[in-house]
């Protein structure tokens, strides 16, 4: 083992094309589908996988590179990995800019990439900050790839961003201080505010289609992705952190017939679970604290456990923390103490949030066909003292646990 | 102010009561079904008997048999391990920094504050012994100490007072790091001008030290009364037996004992320049062997330095130096305490400040970064014990009673503290820490006010 | 081991070794000489005949030092070395040749602190430590007489500790400082404590004069350097006096009194002031200097750039042994370390700085060896790069040096090509003719010049704004706030600039205009106007990044379009006979309002039978939806043709092709009634492609229908689509109201032309590429997204600020229209390399003088010289596409050339003389 120096070779980020084969064993293979393969291996040819099983699957791809490590999971999936969209990725003259795509903002040359691929996060869901009421769309990507947004686009529609509760009322001024801007332009100054924005927006959408009024350029897109929205085509991501919250999105959701709606950050969803269960929100929880998150909910370490039981779909997230904490490596871990099983968790960093976001056809597990996104485990994952040893991205080493 | 004594186990009984039915007993045996040891082999269904807060014996369950009179805690379900030992802290007082650039005169004793929510929270994590400093925003620091943390008041906590003062290579706000190595060299050579006047006026018969002390009521009795010739190892000024130690300056007196190599030094680095600044400085001034170096990540460049000093490490930050490389903007990673470990640094770990990253954590993580097991649990027990000189870290007979008794292995996840006894006293008990199940669950205990302060560790970009 | 090289500068009383060798053992150098024969098993390392070997160069100055001093005026115990980090990495100086660095203990104090000497490359404090304590540093300069800000901090615990005030010993005038100067030797003399200056001072300055350390005072203005030489003669101390912009007046004085001198080049690039009394920055300082016979070493303020200042500074005429000496051993002996550092000779230590030639004439950097050992080198790439340069370099240098000749040895163009010796005429503010020899006109003056060159273009500058920070809007003619060349605009033409692209500051999202300009030219000073419409990419929220582009385009395609067409009808209109053209005027008129984009003939049937869809005006707007309600191939097909820009837009609803609804869009083609749309589904892409076929419905009527094929993967199905709803096109909805036709005025049923708009005008040209886009973008993500999303309008945009386009230029270089750049921009000869035009830019007002330097630097960092001439003259003209007017020196082009005493780019070259519209630029 190489102690001290750990480097990671994200040479291949620059993108070449994924045609080598390759051959993963290891001693636990948790394929997030089914039961976990004990000595077992996964193999890979042009990106895709081709061979899970037991044993050792040699031959199962030809000319093939071997590995034998630990454990092998799925790429992780964080629906909230706050990479890259600050307070300039959000549209601030309009409290809600439905028809922007946060894809247009994203920098796929930031190093932010790199360093969730390299803890083992292969797909997530970009979203718009979250200073407007509905801030946009947020589209699915790779983490890793050639970077063009086609190159590393999953679903351009994975859903459309909203915000409850203080941060979107917060910001009446510009994003970075400066003057206020005439606030005219943003409405909403308190809570109350922002849900009446949410409500009219949804309402005056209703109407349309009811009328089917014609509308045109912009409003018209617009009415386009609401229209998908209430046809249950695209989830609404709505960030709710207090029980306050929680239930002014569950009410509106059931208000307007929203079919999807997943909750973001919502760390005090321990407080009313019947509610979420009744509502069918999903739940994406922040990254552990003990206590008070900074927006002031307080976070119960049972909370992911809770939600399990009663069968909220539930996603883990880790807001692209530079602390090694914070990643969403270590997520799942915090939950297992917290109760919650460790099938539970694995599904809640990798095939759940894929299918909240309808990506699971292609990522979030390790069955044959999919994109080959596997996380190399140098012990049993999620334990902190297991570590993030390689990553496979399309069918890509990305991150070599030979170390070179 | 007059020094206490290191109090009694007894004396600390009463002190206990942060946490009901908290009791030290005389005899108390504590059963696991694993003992961690950390010296020599675990112990399979093990028993420990403490008498008097230390450790009487320990083995297997059938070679030690229970006293009648004996309190027993613990079972066949627990895994008992030595107290995790903080090796450097800032947490628990009201503020870490004083403005002025020299100022070893002050006591942090005057800053702990007893029922911070840190102290409980050590318990809660199964840390037993905690080494308090002040900030590294100052030039010359105050002293610090080990307390327990457990205890309603200073006095109850403390474990040695007086212990430790802090110095820092890291720039004090406003200073360059040019100026901050020349304060520090002046506030040395400050003490030497000092001392050799007062040795002059002494000679001159004017002994105004003497006077101003005798002015100021101060103790000119007993043993400070008689004055000492100066030892060190740098640099001695010649003829101080002839000042009363009780006489000389109450400001200048605590880095006189520096200079004797009576006092350990907490050392801060920010940067791997600093690092040779800091030697040097404890070079010159012949406190080397008393030298602790608190360095952060980034000063993983000098690691060769200290091993060649031959100085133990704090870790105090992050486990791993992260790196952006400005041409390329490609983040590498350093896994410090790795190296510290390759070239045989004795070193420890601390919590950060931060009780989501306690040392069992950080431990975890650094096996998960591929230190050995044996290193990462040394280097959050047995080596910080080292460190600070106190006989705890391991369970031995003659070692002190401070055992944690765990759910499972203490770097699983998933295990937790049930029990926490410090010098043969039982003082935590999961199943009475009201606000742990809040934590867990969010049931607000009655009567308890503020949750704790949120630990987000925020992201720098 | 052993180094050979063509040229060895051994700098050792000015001694040169060609073809020599220099044998290094560890770490030092044991023999350098032309003949020595090299022992056996001694690794060789070859440069070849071309290299030139000079000693590594010595900075006398850092930079890197944090400049928070003590709260004491005089602070002599304060060691630099303390603050210097011996683990950073120094690429920046070793590419520089910068081997070894003095350490300022910090800055802004009568005496703030020692000194030291350090190499810049090593793996311990002792391997690079050279000398500690080797100078007192102190100013008397503004630096030194301004109050500290240093934070008093409340009353401590103990009220008996004491703060030291900096102010009272802090003087306010030159004097105060010369006198305080006075009082600190005094105290070292005696070596006493003085508690006014602060415990320690005394003994420290005392230690310090035991040891004989120069006093090094820096001194700016030039009755500073005269109070300090005045100092010097009698303090009895040595006295080095540091920066010396003023010196040159003093020179002789300094020489007589026998101070050595640190001049430190001052830091070019940036704005000087402009009011009459503004020191612009002289670099003939020290020539002067040494000229009257002063020991002088040359600094730089910005170390990296020592190599470089040093030619700088060789202006006026300082020969190029003399300019290395200053930068290697007078420093080195100065500062007290020439034992070990500065020169190549037995017994020093082994650093070397390889270059491709003489480095005060032009050498680029190879290599850098320090204690033997090879410290710097550049990549392959580079190699080939420097290669390139290379022979562009010999070339040049094959010219003599400045020397009166009757014609012009050599004229420089602008593209490239080179006239030696060429003559140029100059005839009523044209250029007449150009070649070996031309046609001399009675009474023609006769002007003799070593070198002639186009006058400069800054592509971007700000000079003429006057501060302005406003930003017009497209339709404005910046001609209103042009004023006549004052002194500074001659200033500046003297110094090479005659034509600036004076652009607002900053960038509106409507596109702002800018004006190229002639500054000092008092009549004729439009070149073009708007010259370019500079826009930003990246919006505050990125998310609308390029929108702003994209629509202005978008608005000009359509304004265009209306331009195109008005032109085809005239091209087809006839007049044609009298009561028909009425009706029709008539109809024309109301058919107008309605539907401009229809062609005329399809207007004419229409009158006579509606109803016929062969004869719909607008057989394709509105939406068309398809069902498909069979089994497995169930789906539902919704198309939105556009009408006009023949955008088609729509979606799919079909589980088998995608889960979810998938975007479609696509084009429409008029003439051949096609459509052809696509989109990405959850299951791959989705293709529709169908055709406009008239069909007979049940009422046995014939209707439009839309008849295809929808194609996802290797499934396809076939479809027929119903429109639903359709929509006249409202005529000029993006150009407001119409026109009414003046039908008394106009020739009967002669095509209207549409409203010319001015603030479109520019946009169009820039469609038909007859202007040119210039957009701020920095990010490499955007730079690509920009560059596609303009080349979709067939427009070659030319990029500005754009730092992050060494890492995508190989996608965009071929849909480029240029890049604007400065000396910040890295690597900038790679894009030349690929073909792509740039322009050297100022961002500046008059600060724009410094262009030629920026190019010079540029040259320095590996471009080649005519690469960067052609960025400042023709290319940067052809790219601004203004090349009619300026950027050579050709037949029938405006007469701004630049008469110069050495080869263009080389920074010791200055500018003689400077003509703008063939008249000659004098100041006063």
């Amino acid at each position: 083992m190489k102690l001290g120096t750990i480097l990671f070779g994200l040479a291949t980020l620059a993108g070449t094309a994924a045609a080598q084969s390759l051959v993963v064993a290891a001693e636990h293979v948790y394929t997030a589908a089914g039961d976990a393969i004990e000595g077992g291996f996964v193999a890979i040819a042009d990106g895709k996988i081709v061979g899970v099983g037991p044993g050792v699957g040699s031959g199962s791809v030809t000319g093939d590179e071997r590995l034998e490590v630990h454990s092998i999971t799925p790429g992780l999936i964080d629906l909230s990995p706050r990479i890259d969209t600050g307070a300039y990725s959000v549209e601030q003259t309009d409290e809600t800019p439905i028809d922007l795509s946060v894809g247009d903002a994203l920098d796929l040359f930031s190093y932010r990439w790199g360093r969730e691929l390299r803890s083992g996060v292969t797909s997530v869901l970009a979203s718009p900050a979250d200073l407007a009421v509905i801030g946009g769309l947020s589209c699915v990507l790779k983490t890793g790839g050639a970077p063009l947004l086609e190159a590393r686009l999953l679903n351009k529609f994975g859903a459309l961003r909203a915000s409850m509760g203080s941060s979107p009322s917060s910001g009446n001024r510009p994003a970075r201080g400066g003057r206020p801007i005439n606030f005219y332009t943003r409405r909403p100054t308190t809570r109350m505010g922002v849900e009446w924005q949410f409500r009219q927006t949804f309402y005056d959408a209703l109407a349309a289609k009811k009328n089917g009024t014609r509308l045109e350029g912009i409003a018209a897109k617009r009415q386009g992705v609401l229209d998908r929205v209430l046809a249950g085509d695209l989830p609404v991501l709505c960030q709710a952190w207090p029980t306050q919250d929680i239930r002014t999105a569950c009410y509106l959701k059931e208000e307007f017939g929203i079919e999807k709606m997943i909750l973001d950050g919502a760390a005090e969803a321990w407080r009313e679970p019947e509610l979420l269960v009744r509502s069918g929100c999903g739940v994406v929880l922040p990254p552990y604290v003990a206590g008070r998150t900074e927006e002031g909910a307080f976070y119960a370490l049972d909370t992911a456990a809770k939600l399990h039981e009663l069968g909220v779909p539930l996603a883990l997230s880790g807001h692209g923390g530079r602390d090694h904490l914070d990643r969403l490596m270590h997520q799942p871990g915090w939950a297992m103490r917290g109760g919650l099983p460790f099938d539970a968790a694995l599904r809640a960093v990798t095939i759940t949030p894929a299918r909240m976001v309808g990506v699971d056809s292609r990522v979030g597990s390790l069955e044959v066909g999919k994109d080959a996104d596997l996380v190399l485990w140098s012990g049993p994952p999620f334990e902190p003292s297991s570590h993030v040893i390689g990553v496979v991205l399309n069918g890509e080493l990305v991150v070599d646990p030979r170390g070179n | 102010m007059k020094l206490l004594r290191p109090m009694k186990p007894l004396l600390a009984g009463a002190a206990l009561a942060l946490f009901a039915g908290a009791v030290a007993a005389d005899k108390l045996v504590i059963q696991a079904g694993k003992i961690l040891t950390l010296a020599g082999e675990e112990i399979e269904n093990g028993v420990i008997l403490i008498e008097n807060g230390r450790i009487a014996a320990i083995g297997a369950a059938n070679s030690i048999e229970t006293p009648w009179d004996a309190t027993v805690i613990g079972g066949p379900e627990h895994v008992a391990m030595p107290g995790f030992v903080e090796a450097h802290s800032n947490s628990g007082m009201d503020r870490t920094n004083e403005n002025i650039d020299v100022a070893p005169f002050l006591d942090i004793r005057d800053s702990v504050d007893p029922v911070a929510y840190y102290f409980e929270d050590c318990l809660r994590w199964g840390i037993t012994t905690v080494n308090l400093q002040q900030g590294w925003n100052c030039v010359v620091g105050g002293q610090g100490m080990i307390v327990r943390p457990h205890g309603m008041t200073v006095e109850a906590m403390m474990m040695r007072p007086t212990y430790g003062l802090k110095l820092s290579a890291r720039p004090k706000s406003g200073k360059s790091r040019a100026t901050q190595a020349q304060a520090l060299r002046t506030a040395f050579g400050d003490l030497r001008r000092y001392l050799e006047d007062l040795v002059q006026s002494e000679k001159d018969e004017r002994g105004f030290a003497k006077r101003e002390a005798l002015f100021q009521g101060r103790d000119l009795e007993g043993e400070k009364s008689e004055g000492k010739a100066m030892t060190g190892k740098a640099w001695t000024v010649a003829g101080l037996e002839l000042i009363p130690r009780g006489a000389i300056d109450e400001k200048q007196a605590p880095l006189l004992d520096v200079v004797e190599g009576n006092q350990t030094i907490y050392f801060e680095c920010d940067r791997a320049m600093d690092v040779d600044t800091a030697l040097s400085i404890a070079r010159d001034n012949g406190f080397l062997e008393k030298t602790v170096l608190v360095v952060d990540a980034d000063c993983w460049e000098a690691f060769d330095a200290i091993a060649a000093a031959g100085v133990p490490v704090v870790l105090d930050g992050e486990l791993v130096h992260m790196h952006r490389d400005p041409l390329s903007g490609e983040e590498t990673e350093k896994f410090a305490a790795g190296i510290l470990a390759e070239k045989g640094i004795p070193f420890a770990l601390t919590s950060r400040n931060s009780s989501t990253q306690s040392l069992w954590f950080q431990a975890a993580k650094a096996v998960g970064f591929g230190l050995d097991r044996e290193d990462a649990l040394a280097a959050v027990t047995s080596s910080p014990a080292a460190i600070l000189g106190v006989d705890v870290g391991t369970l031995e007979t003659g070692k002190l009673g401070n055992i944690v008794l765990m759910t499972g292995d203490p770097l699983k996840v998933t295990s937790l503290v049930d029990h926490v006894v410090i010098e043969g006293a039982h003082v935590y008990d999961r199943s009475k820490d009201v606000r742990n199940k809040q934590l867990l669950d969010g049931t607000q205990p009655s009567g308890t006010q503020a949750e704790p302060t949120p630990t987000v560790a925020k992201d720098e970009e | 081991m052993a180094i050979r090289a063509g040229t060895i500068l051994t700098v050792e009383n000015g001694r040169v070794i060609e073809n020599g060798v220099v044998l290094v053992r560890d770490g030092r150098i044991q023999a350098v000489g032309a003949d020595l024969e090299v022992p056996l098993g001694a690794e060789v390392v070859d440069y070849g005949p071309d290299a030139v070997l000079a000693p590594g160069l010595v900075s006398a100055y850092s930079d890197d030092q944090g400049s928070r001093s003590t709260d004491r005026a005089a602070n002599p115990m304060l060691d630099a070395l303390d603050g210097y980090d011996f683990y950073a990495k120094n690429y920046a100086l070793l590419r520089g040749g910068v081997t070894s660095t003095y350490v300022v203990p910090s800055n802004g104090r009568l005496l703030s602190g020692l000194g030291a000497m350090v190499k810049t490359f090593g793996d311990t404090r002792e391997q690079r430590i050279i000398g500690s304590g080797i100078a007192l540093h102190g100013a008397i300069d503004k630096s030194a007489r301004t109050t500290p800000g240093y934070w008093m901090p409340p009353i401590p615990a103990t009220v008996d500790v004491g703060i030291g005030y900096a102010v009272e010993q802090l003087p306010k005038t030159t004097m105060g400082a010369i006198l305080g100067l006075r009082e600190l030797v005094a105290l070292g003399r005696t070596g006493a404590e003085a508690p006014e200056w602060g415990l320690g001072v005394g003994p420290a300055l005392a230690r310090a004069m035991e040891a004989k350390l120069p006093w090094r005072i820096s001194a700016v203005e030039e009755h500073e350097v005269r109070a300090l030489v005045d100092f010097a003669k009698s303090a009895g101390v040595v006295v080095v006096i540091d920066k010396a912009h003023g010196a040159k007046p003093v020179a002789k004085a300094i020489a007589a009194a026998g101070v050595p001198v640190i001049y430190q080049v001052p830091a070019w690039g940036s704005d000087h002031g402009k009011d009459e009394d503004a020191r612009w920055p002289d670099y003939s300082v020290p020539a002067a200097l040494i000229g009257a016979g002063a020991r002088v070493a040359i600094s730089s303020s910005t170390p990296t750039r020592l190599l470089f200042d040093a030619q700088l500074a060789s202006r006026g005429g300082l020969s190029p042994e003399a300019g290395l000496r200053a930068i290697t051993l007078t420093p080195a002996e100065l500062l007290g370390v020439s034992d070990r550092v500065g020169s190549i000779k037995a017994g020093k230590d082994a650093d070397f700085v390889v270059l491709s030639a003489h480095p005060l004439q032009g050498g680029t950097v190879l290599a850098t060896w320090l204690d033997g050992a090879l410290a710097w080198a550049p990549d392959y790439e580079a190699d080939a790069r420097r290669a390139a340069a290379e022979k562009k370099n010999e070339r040049i240098s094959q010219v003599p040096y400045p020397t009166i000749v009757v014609t012009a040895d050599e004229i420089h163009v602008g593209d490239g090509t080179i006239i030696a010796p060429g003559e140029v005429l100059l005839r009523d503010g044209k250029i007449g003719a150009v070649g070996r020899r031309v046609p001399r006109p009675a009474g023609s003056e006769v002007v003799h010049t070593s070198c002639l060159m186009p006058g400069i273009i800054d592509a971007r500058g700000h000079l003429g704004l006057d501060g302005s920070s406003k930003v017009p809007s497209l339709d404005f003619d910046l001609k209103q706030i042009m004023a006549p060349g004052d002194l500074v605009d001659q200033r500046v033409a003297l110094g090479g600039v005659t034509t600036v692209v004076m652009a607002p500051r900053g960038d509106s999202s409507r596109g702002a205009p800018s004006i190229a300009y002639k500054p000092a030219a008092q009549e004729r000073q439009v070149v073009r106007s708007p010259a370019t419409v500079q826009m930003q990419w990246a919006d505050d929220n990125r998310l609308n990044s390029g929108k702003a582009v994209r629509s202005l385009l978008e608005k000009g395609k359509s304004y265009k379009e209306k331009w195109d067409e008005y032109h085809a009808k005239l091209a087809k209109w006839e007049p044609s006979d009298e009561e028909d053209a009425i009706t029709e005027a008539a109809a024309e008129s109301e058919e107008e309002e309605a539907a401009e984009d229809e062609p005329k003939d399809d207007k004419k049937k229409k009158k006579k039978k509606k109803g016929d869809p062969e004869l719909d005006p607008d057989p394709v707007t509105g939406r068309w939806i398809a069902d498909a309600k069979n089994g497995d191939a169930k789906f539902r097909l919704k198309l939105v043709p556009a009408e006009g820009s023949g955008d088609v837009e729509g979606n799919l609803r079909a589980p088998s092709v995608s889960d979810e609804l998938v975007e479609l869009t696509g084009s429409w083609n008029r003439d051949e009634k096609k459509l052809l749309a696509s989109g990405l589904g959850s299951k791959g892409w989705v293709q529709v492609d169908a055709t406009l076929q008239a069909i007979e419905n049940e009422a046995k009527e014939k209707v439009w229908k839309l008849v295809g094929t929808l194609t996802a993967g290797s499934t396809s199905s076939e479809f027929t689509a119903d429109r639903t709803s359709k929509d006249y096109p409202v005529a000029g909805r993006s150009q407001g109201r119409p026109v009414k036709p003046e039908v008394a005025k106009e020739p009967k049923g002669k095509p209207r032309e549409p409203r010319l708009d001015p603030g479109m005008e520019p946009v169009k040209d820039i469609l038909e590429g007859r202007r040119v886009l210039v957009v701020t973008v920095s990010r490499g993500d955007e730079i690509v997204d920009c560059v596609t999303a303009c080349s979709e309008f067939g427009v070659k945009p030319v990029l500005y600020a754009s730092s992050g386009l060494y890492s995508v230029a190989s996608r965009v270089a071929s849909k480029l229209g240029g890049v604007l750049v400065n000396s910040a921009d890295a690597r900038t000869e790679d894009l030349q390399a690929r073909g792509v035009p740039l322009a050297f830019y100022s961002g500046m007002e008059e600060g724009t003088i410094d262009l030629a330097l920026m190019a010079a630097y540029s040259v320095q960092r590996g471009m080649s010289p005519d690469g960067a001439l052609r960025a400042l003259t023709s290319d940067s003209a052809k790219l601004l596409k203004i090349e009619a007017r300026v950027g050579r020196i050709a037949q029938g082009l405006d007469a701004d050339v630049l008469a110069l005493d050495g080869p263009p780019l080389a920074p010791g070259t200055s500018i003689t003389r400077a003509w703008v519209n063939g008249r000659e630029i004098v100041t006063e």
